[in-house]
C-alpha cells in the first residue's frame, strides 16, 4: 500500500555526494524509505533555471525531518574546507528558530565521524546532540531508525536488525537490478535509485508478517 | 507489528517505472544465495550531470 507523502514524511538528506560516500547515501535512502518516510535531496532536482540555494531552501521548507552529515567538513586539495553541509544545517536551524508554527516542529539528526570532531570547526554546536557514525553502515541505519522512531513516535517502524538485514540483501541484489533495468552501475541517476529502493521496500513489506 | 505505509511521489526517472519494477521483482524472486556479492561500488549521480569515473575496487 502506498500514499503520497506530506510535510511530516519528508526527510531532507544533507550529505556529501562523492564516490566514497555513496555506500552511506544508499543506506540512508533505504532506511528512510523503509521506515515509512520520503527522502528529499538536491540530487533529485533537475530544474537548471532555479538556483541551488533556492532549491535547498525550498526542500528544507518542505521537510519536517533532516539528516545532516557534517563529517566531510575537511580542507580540500585547494586548501579550503567544504562548507555546504554546515551551511545547510544552519539554514535548517534558522527555519526552525524563525519559521512559523509548522517550521518549529522540525527535527534534525546530525552525524559526525567522531563524537566531538565538530568542536574543532563549529563550536556553536556545543550542547547539540551529535551522533558519531565512524562510517559504519549498520550503525548509520540504527541511528536513523532510532531517531525516526523516537521523533515520529510511529510504532510501525521495524527494528534495526531487520533493517540492516534487508539493506544487506538490497545491496547484494542491486547490481543485478541495475543491469536488468538497463542502467549503468557506475552512474545511477538519483531518482532512478530512489525508484529502485521504493520497489525493493515494496518487496520487503510483502514479507512483513 | 503492522507494516509501514510506503510513501511515494512520481519521480522523473531516466527509465520507466515499469522497467524498474520488473527488474526489482525479478531480482527478489531469486534466492539470495544464488546472487553474487557486488564487486563494484555503485555510483548515484544527478541525472543531468552524469559522471563516469571508475568504481573503487573494480
Amino acid at each position: 500500500m502506498a500514499s503520497k507523502p506530506g510535510y511530516n514524511d519528508f526527510v531532507f538528506i544533507n550529505c556529501p555526494f562523492d564516490d566514497a560516500y555513496m555506500p552511506f547515501l544508499h543506506a540512508i535512502v533505504f532506511t528512510v524509505y523503509r521506515c515509512g518516510f520520503f527522502p528529499q535531496c538536491t540530487l533529485a532536482e533537475e530544474d537548471s533555471s532555479t538556483s541551488r540555494l533556492d532549491k535547498i531552501v525550498r526542500i528544507i521548507d518542505n521537510c519536517k525531518y533532516a539528516i545532516h552529515d557534517i563529517s566531510r567538513t575537511e580542507v580540500s586539495k585547494t586548501g579550503y574546507p567544504r562548507f555546504n553541509m554546515p551551511f545547510e544545517l544552519g539554514i535548517f536551524f534558522g527555519a526552525k528558530r524563525f519559521g512559523d508554527k509548522q517550521q518549529k516542529t522540525k527535527v534534525a539528526l546530525i552525524f559526525e565521524r567522531t563524537k566531538f570532531g565538530y568542536q574543532q570547526y563549529i563550536s556553536d554546536l556545543n550542547g547539540v546532540d551529535i551522533k558519531a557514525h565512524n562510517y559504519d553502515v549498520p550503525h548509520i541505519i540504527q541511528s536513523i531508525r532510532n531517531w525516526l522512531r523516537t521523533a515520529s513516535r510511529r510504532v510501525t517502524i521495524p527494528g534495526h536488525t531487520i533493517l540492516v538485514e534487508e539493506y544487506n540483501e538490497f545491496a547484494t541484489r542491486l547490481p543485478g537490478i541495475v543491469t536488468k533495468a538497463g542502467l549503468n552501475i557506475h552512474d545511477i541517476p538519483f531518482n532512478d535509485f530512489c525508484q529502485i529502493v521504493e520497489e525493493a521496500v515494496r518487496e520487503n513489506i510483502k514479507k512483513t508478517p | 507489528m503492522s507494516a509501514i505505509t510506503l510513501k511515494t511521489i512520481k519521480r522523473k526517472t531516466s527509465v520507466s517505472r515499469a522497467k524498474i519494477r520488473e527488474a526489482v521483482s525479478a531480482a527478489y524472486a531469486k534466492p539470495l544465495s544464488t546472487v553474487a556479492e557486488p564487486a563494484v561500488v555503485v555510483r548515484v549521480t544527478k541525472k543531468d550531470t552524469p559522471k563516469h569515473t571508475a568504481a573503487k575496487g573494480s
